[in-house]
């Protein structure tokens, strides 16, 4: 290799080097100056609790006041007490939180206070306990002449309790239905609870089984591990949708009715009889529920149903925070959200959450469990006639609280061999309930990336996998996607073209509108025998070329290299004579000094 | 030395080895545990579970929570001789109410309930009252409250009834029982017929509250009956007389307590009303009303809440019968003005009005149109001063009045 080839690499490679070290020092940079720009976070700098909710959003009921209670309990001070009550439950959530009694001053007194504050001192060393009170029934039993002594019971306290031990294991999670007297003083303007006695309780552990769905007339129903409508065998053939243009985020704010008929149409013609699509929780309003949206979700559902086609609604999507102080807020959005719709009968199932097993890293799994299974109950006691499911991510995941759903559901994007053991696993887990695919599909993004595929391959994986759903009795399927997108949120699957790319080439239909391949497939009938392909296919891929042309490229310069080495050394062999053993090896000559510039 | 080392080495590791040794479960218990707990606990009483039994689980752990009122207690127990026993001391079963206990081990779980009543009520019991004063009309009457706790803060949800003993001023003692309900005992306390304090004391089994005390004030007033004294006086603008009230007392001959509001209202003639505040002292209430600038009689009117009392009259006569004085016209010519001056007045005893003394002027023009003006006096003599601008060309006529005497004169204006 020539002196200046080698310097030519040198500098190339320090380019390189340079050129990623500024990068990332920019990275940084940019990082310090935005921090700096940001400002203080609020939870640290005054010693707050984060995640703290600005709105409690629990739900406050009161009953007519107890016969002979005495004063009557004016609206002002109705809300005043209501005020403390529910704030001195969220201090002790918070207090509970921070293992330490902090703020219970401002809410307690007298011997609540002291009985309070020597608790958590035990708590502290004994274990962790994780609180949401979420409802109360509150009733006036006494209420002094001057208004200053009070005495409150609260026969509907719901309380939602993750405890664990010292080792940090669960030892239990779940509900609790408790009755209290409480009796409240007011000093100083302010009122405060000296006295908050349990009376009754009654605990429901996560996960035990929900009532089962009493559906109405035209409303699909379960029966052993089938789908049934109308008394007759109802097979899922469905397929998860977002309208072309305005995926994910975009869906509801950009919701076109005339878009939505005419992909209703679609679907209907490529032979599906089901959709499943997602209500974002901040999209819908979170705890206060915004009724334009309610409307529009309310219109998309008839239009399903005028074109005979199921939904399963999925909730609380982009909703990842499972922090129990948040909980009443999902609460909240339930109770504004699903009276609207509980004899609509185009829908099929609630599907609670998509894919909550991936938020298990963020969230604890049994925070994460113990959530779903209260909103399961929710569901029920808002909605007794749809079904409900949770759309987890693989099939080893929807084993995962069985019994507080009426269909298990879950994705699959692996490859579609390994599915009837998987099926077969989940089938021995969840005995006597509809299975269901709700999500699965394969990225036609045939790149410079690795891991590309073809339209070609995308039909035989679905193919295959619709082979497995026929064979293994499952209630049916449920493609991702109709469309390919051409702009995938960030927040989706990222930024970087190898993490948004196969996600906006799931689709059956082409940007254009043009069905892939796959979407020939749905149709009642279709031939599910796809010609396997050849395996040099493969080879026909961008990246494999790409790296077929790199290999070769190598080869030829290796090869060129080597015979420019071979040339050298045979030009030189025929003039150099052997040295001598014995010769004294010369001495090295001195080193040329350097020349200043 | 080396020998040592190497004994301490040794007994360093083998200390080391017996703790890391890992205390495994020698059997993983499952189904439901036993749990033997008693129904009812006083607070403060210590409390035994016991887990079991089991048959060969001696060393298996079992985890103990106890779930209640504010609290989440958390215990451990191994089982030794078939059984794991939680000895639990009042730091446990000072908190009364249900408690729901769930021992857990591996898979097994059992469930039992538990009731904590509190323990007998301690004194001093928190006793309020309120309102801290009732007016004694019959119907009014005030509540007295009671909280009784036991030794530990916990409240007696439903206990026993209480007493409640009322001593009225007057001596007079009464009885009362004072039902507990929801940990509040309640009571009406009604106001009697003699005002003053009354003292209220509360028992609940042993315990009894600090002595409470209750203001038993006067009703309203049967009647307001309004005095002034003097009942006539001159019309000088600053004589002051005292108006007040007849001692008020209520239905029951009860004075007004100290300090109630009284308001007298007086209306004189051509003048706006005056309501005038005064606070009782001993039943009466007493302002001072000052006399107006000219005769006139004034009806006042005494309040209080919402008895008014019947209307007095009181009679302000003039103050000045004076002498004969003269006026006369000066121009000035400086001011462009007409100054009325009367000539210095005297009153009957001969001697200078008081300074301020009102004196009314009228001036008349030779279409017979009035001007009213009003002077005051200084040094006995009364002045206004009238603008030319405001006269017309013409001949008038000014006279001056003050108590029964007057004075005129006239100009011309050219």
């Amino acid at each position: 290799m020539s002196k200046q080839l080698l310097k030519l690499i040198l500098w190339a490679v320090l380019l390189v080097i340079a050129t990623f070290l500024t990068v990332v020092i920019l990275q940084q940079l940019g990082g310090v100056i935005a921090y700096f720009q940001q400002g203080a976070d609020p939870a640290s700098a005054l010693n707050i609790v984060p995640n703290a909710p600005p709105d409690l959003h629990i739900r406050v009921e009161w009953l007519e006041p107890a016969a002979n209670s005495g004063r009557v309990l004016d609206d002002f001070n109705r809300q005043q007490v209501e005020f403390a009550y529910l704030w001195s439950w969220m201090q002790r959530n918070i207090s509970l939180l921070r293992g330490e009694a902090f703020g219970l001053e401002t809410y307690f007194a007298g011997p609540a206070l002291a009985n309070l504050k020597a608790d958590f001192e035990q708590a502290v060393e004994r274990g962790l306990v994780q609180q949401i009170n979420t409802a109360h029934r509150l009733q006036v039993m006494t209420y002094s002449a001057d208004g200053n002594v009070l005495a409150l019971r609260d026969s509907g306290a719901e309380f939602s309790q993750i405890i664990r031990d010292r080792q940090g294991k669960v030892v239990f999670s779940g509900t609790i239905e408790a009755t209290y007297q409480i009796i409240l003083l007011q000093e100083n303007g302010r009122w405060r609870i000296r006295q908050m006695i349990q009376t009754g309780a009654r605990l429901k552990e996560s996960g035990q089984p929900i009532t089962p769905a009493n559906p109405l007339e035209g409303m699909v129903r379960t029966a052993g591990d089938e789908l049934l409508l109308n008394g007759e065998l109802f097979q899922v053939a469905g397929i998860n949708y977002y309208p072309q243009a305005s995926p994910w985020e975009g869906f509801w704010s950009k919701y076109d009715p005339e878009v939505t008929a005419a992909d209703f149409e679609r679907i209907r013609a490529l032979g599906f009889n089901t959709i499943r699509i997602f209500v974002g929780f901040q999209d819908f309003g979170g705890a206060e529920i915004d009724l334009d949206r309610v409307a529009l979700l309310l219109n998309l559902l008839d239009q399903a149903a005028a074109h005979d086609l199921r939904v399963i609604v999925t909730l609380f999507d982009f909703r990842t925070d499972y922090d129990p102080l948040l909980w009443p807020q999902a609460d909240r959005h339930l109770e504004g959200l699903v009276p609207y719709f509980t004899k609509h009968p185009a829908i099929l199932a609630w599907d609670i959450k998509n894919e909550p097993d991936l938020d298990y890293r963020a969230n604890r799994p049994e925070v994460v469990n113990a959530w779903l299974a209260q909103m399961a109950q929710r569901l029920r006691d808002l909605d007794p006639h749809h079904l409900i499911t949770i759309g987890w991510s693989s099939p080893e995941a929807a084993a995962t609280l069985p019994s507080v759903v009426d269909v298990v559901s879950f994705h699959y994007y692996r490859p579609a061999e390994q599915l009837p053991e998987l099926y077969a696993a989940l089938e021995a887990a969840t005995p006597g309930q509809p299975r269901l695919l709700t999500e699965y599909g394969l990225p036609t993004w045939n790149s410079f990336f690795p891991n590309g595929h073809t339209e070609a391959e995308q039909a035989l994986y679905t193919a295959d996998i619709l082979k497995v759903v026929n064979q293994s009795g499952m209630a049916g399927q449920m493609v991702w996607t109709l469309y390919d997108f051409s702009n995938i949120p960030a927040t989706v699957a990222g930024r970087l073209p190898w993490q948004s790319g196969p996600q906006a080439n799931l689709g059956i239909l082409r940007r254009d509108g043009t069905p892939k391949p796959a979407a020939a497939l749905f149709v009642p009938g279709a031939d599910l025998d796809l010609p396997p392909l050849p395996a040099w296919a493969r080879f026909t891929k961008p990246f494999w070329l790409l790296v077929l042309a790199g290999a070769a490229l190598t080869l030829v310069g290796a090869g060129w290299m080597v015979w420019r080495w071979l040339q050298r050394r045979r030009a030189k062999s025929p003039t150099q004579t052997p040295k001598p053993r014995s010769e004294k090896r010369l001495p090295r000559p001195p080193r040329r000094p350097k020349s200043k510039r | 030395m080396m020998r040592w080392c190497l004994l301490l080495i040794a007994i360093s590791l083998g200390g080391c080895n017996r703790g890391n040794v890992p205390a495994t479960p020698i059997v993983s218990l499952t189904g439901e545990l036993p749990l033997e707990v008693p129904r009812i606990v006083r607070a403060g009483e210590d409390l035994n579970i016991r887990v079991g039994p089991f048959d060969e689980a001696d060393g298996v752990v079992i985890e103990l929570m106890m779930l209640g009122g504010l609290s989440t207690q958390l215990y451990q127990a191994t089982v030794t001789d078939d059984y794991a026993s939680f000895e639990l001391g009042e730091t446990a079963t000072r908190w009364s109410g249900h408690w729901t206990l769930i021992a857990h081990s591996g898979e097994a779980e059992g469930r039992a309930s538990l009731r904590i009543e509190p323990a007998e009520p301690v004194s001093p019991m928190t006793v309020l009252v309120g309102p801290r004063s009732v007016p004694l009309d019959g119907e009014s009457r005030a509540m007295v409250v009671a909280l009784p706790e036991d030794s530990y803060g916990n409240p007696l949800l439903n206990a026993q009834s209480g007493r409640l003993q009322i001593t009225y001023p007057d001596g007079q003692v009464k009885e009362a029982i004072l039902p507990v309900r929801n940990g509040v005992g309640r009571a009406w306390v009604p106001g009697g017929s003699v005002s003053g304090r009354i003292n209220l004391g509360v028992g609940i089994a042993e315990a009894v509250g600090a002595e409470t005390v209750l203001e038993a004030v006067a009703g309203l007033p049967n009647a307001i009956e309004v005095l002034a004294e003097p009942a006539e006086s001159l019309a000088d603008g600053s004589t002051l007389i005292e108006l007040r009230t007849q001692p008020m007392r209520d239905a029951f001959g009860n004075l007004l307590v100290d300090g109630s509001l009284v308001t007298f209202r007086v209306e004189i003639p051509g003048e706006e009303p005056r309501n005038l505040p005064a606070y009782t002292l001993d039943g009466v209430a007493r302002v001072p009303l000052q006399a107006p600038g000219r005769a006139a009689i004034a009806e006042v009117r005494a309040s209080v809440y919402t008895i008014t009392s019947e209307p007095i009259e009181v009679y302000f006569i003039n103050s000045v019968i004076a002498e004969g004085f003269t006026l006369r016209a000066i121009v000035l010519p400086e001011e462009s003005a007409i100054l009325l001056v009367t000539s210095p007045i005297q009153d009957q005893r001969g001697q200078l009005v008081r300074d301020g003394t009102l004196v009314d002027f009228t001036l008349r023009d030779s279409r017979g149109r009035l001007q009213q003006l009003q002077g005051v006096t200084t040094g006995g003599r009364a002045t206004v001063e009238i603008r030319m601008l405001t006269l017309q060309v013409g001949d008038y006529t000014a006279s001056a009045v003050i108590g029964d005497a007057a004075a005129s004169t006239t100009f011309s204006v050219r």
